[in-house]
C-alpha cells in the first residue's frame, strides 16, 4: 500500500517562472514550507495542497501522487 | 526589490533567527539548572529575585514556543512565520517535552529516598526538562527543514 505523498510542486513552480519566496508569499506560508513539501519532508494539509493548486492552476491530483 | 520579495525575505529571516536561536535557549535552559543546584535555595532577597527572575524566563520561552514568536509584527507576517510546518515541529516538540517531563517525574519519585531534593529543586528539574527539551527539538525541527 502506498504511504507516501510524491509531488510535482517543484516543475509546475520553476514552470509558471515562480520562486519559493514567491509561491510562498501567494499562499501565505513561509518559504521553507514550499521547500519541505517539495523535498516531500512535510505532507501538507488539504487545505495547503488545494492553495498550491490554485496558485499555480493545476488540478490537484496532477500536482499531488501516491508513491506505491 | 518588490514588496512580496522583502515581506518574504523578511519572515524567511525570521524564521531562520528563531531556528538558529531555540536550540540555544534549549541548551541554555539545562546547562542553568546546574547553576541553580550549585547555588542551592536560599532564604537571602537575591535568591527570591533569582526565582523570580527564572519564573519570568520560563514564561516568555513557554510564550515563544507556544505562539512562535514575532510579537511585534503584522497579522499577516505572523500567519505567514507560525504556519502549518511550524505547527507540525511544534506538535513533536510538545510531544517530546512531555515524554521528558513523564520522565523526569517518574526519575524523581523513584530516587525520593536516595537524593534530598526540596519540592522546589524538583519543579525546577521537571519545568527544565519538559521545555528545554521542547524548545531544544523544536528549534532542531526547524533548523532541518531550512535545508
Amino acid at each position: 500500500m502506498a504511504d507516501r505523498l510524491g509531488n510535482h510542486l517543484r516543475d509546475a513552480r520553476e514552470a509558471k517562472g515562480l520562486t519559493q519566496a514567491q509561491l510562498a508569499e501567494a499562499i501565505g506560508v513561509s518559504r521553507k514550507t514550499v521547500n519541505t513539501v517539495e523535498n516531500g519532508v512535510f505532507v501538507p494539509s488539504t487545505l495547503i495542497a488545494l492553495k498550491l493548486a490554485a496558485a499555480l492552476a493545476m488540478p490537484l491530483e496532477e500536482l499531488f501522487f501516491l508513491v506505491e | 526589490m518588490s514588496e512580496v520579495n522583502s515581506n518574504s525575505e523578511m519572515v524567511d529571516r525570521i524564521v531562520s533567527r528563531r531556528a538558529r536561536l531555540l536550540p540555544v535557549l534549549g541548551l541554555f535552559l539545562i546547562i542553568q539548572q546546574f547553576a541553580h543546584f550549585a547555588n542551592g535555595e536560599g532564604d537571602r532577597l537575591v535568591d527570591d529575585f533569582r526565582i523570580g527572575a527564572w519564573v519570568v524566563m520560563i514564561l516568555l520561552i513557554l510564550a515563544l514556543l507556544t505562539t512562535g514568536g514575532a510579537w511585534f509584527r503584522s497579522a499577516k507576517m505572523r500567519a505567514m512565520i507560525d504556519d502549518e510546518s511550524a505547527r507540525a515541529n511544534r506538535t513533536k516538540a510538545l510531544s517530546t517535552g512531555f515524554v521528558c517531563t513523564i520522565l523526569t517525574s517518574i526519575i524523581c519519585y523513584v530516587m525520593r529516598g536516595a537524593w534530598e531534593f526540596s519540592v522546589g529543586e524538583v519543579i525546577h528539574l521537571i519545568v527544565t526538562a519538559g521545555l528545554g527539551s521542547a524548545v531544544f527539538r523544536f528549534g532542531l525541527l526547524e533548523r532541518r527543514d531550512l535545508g
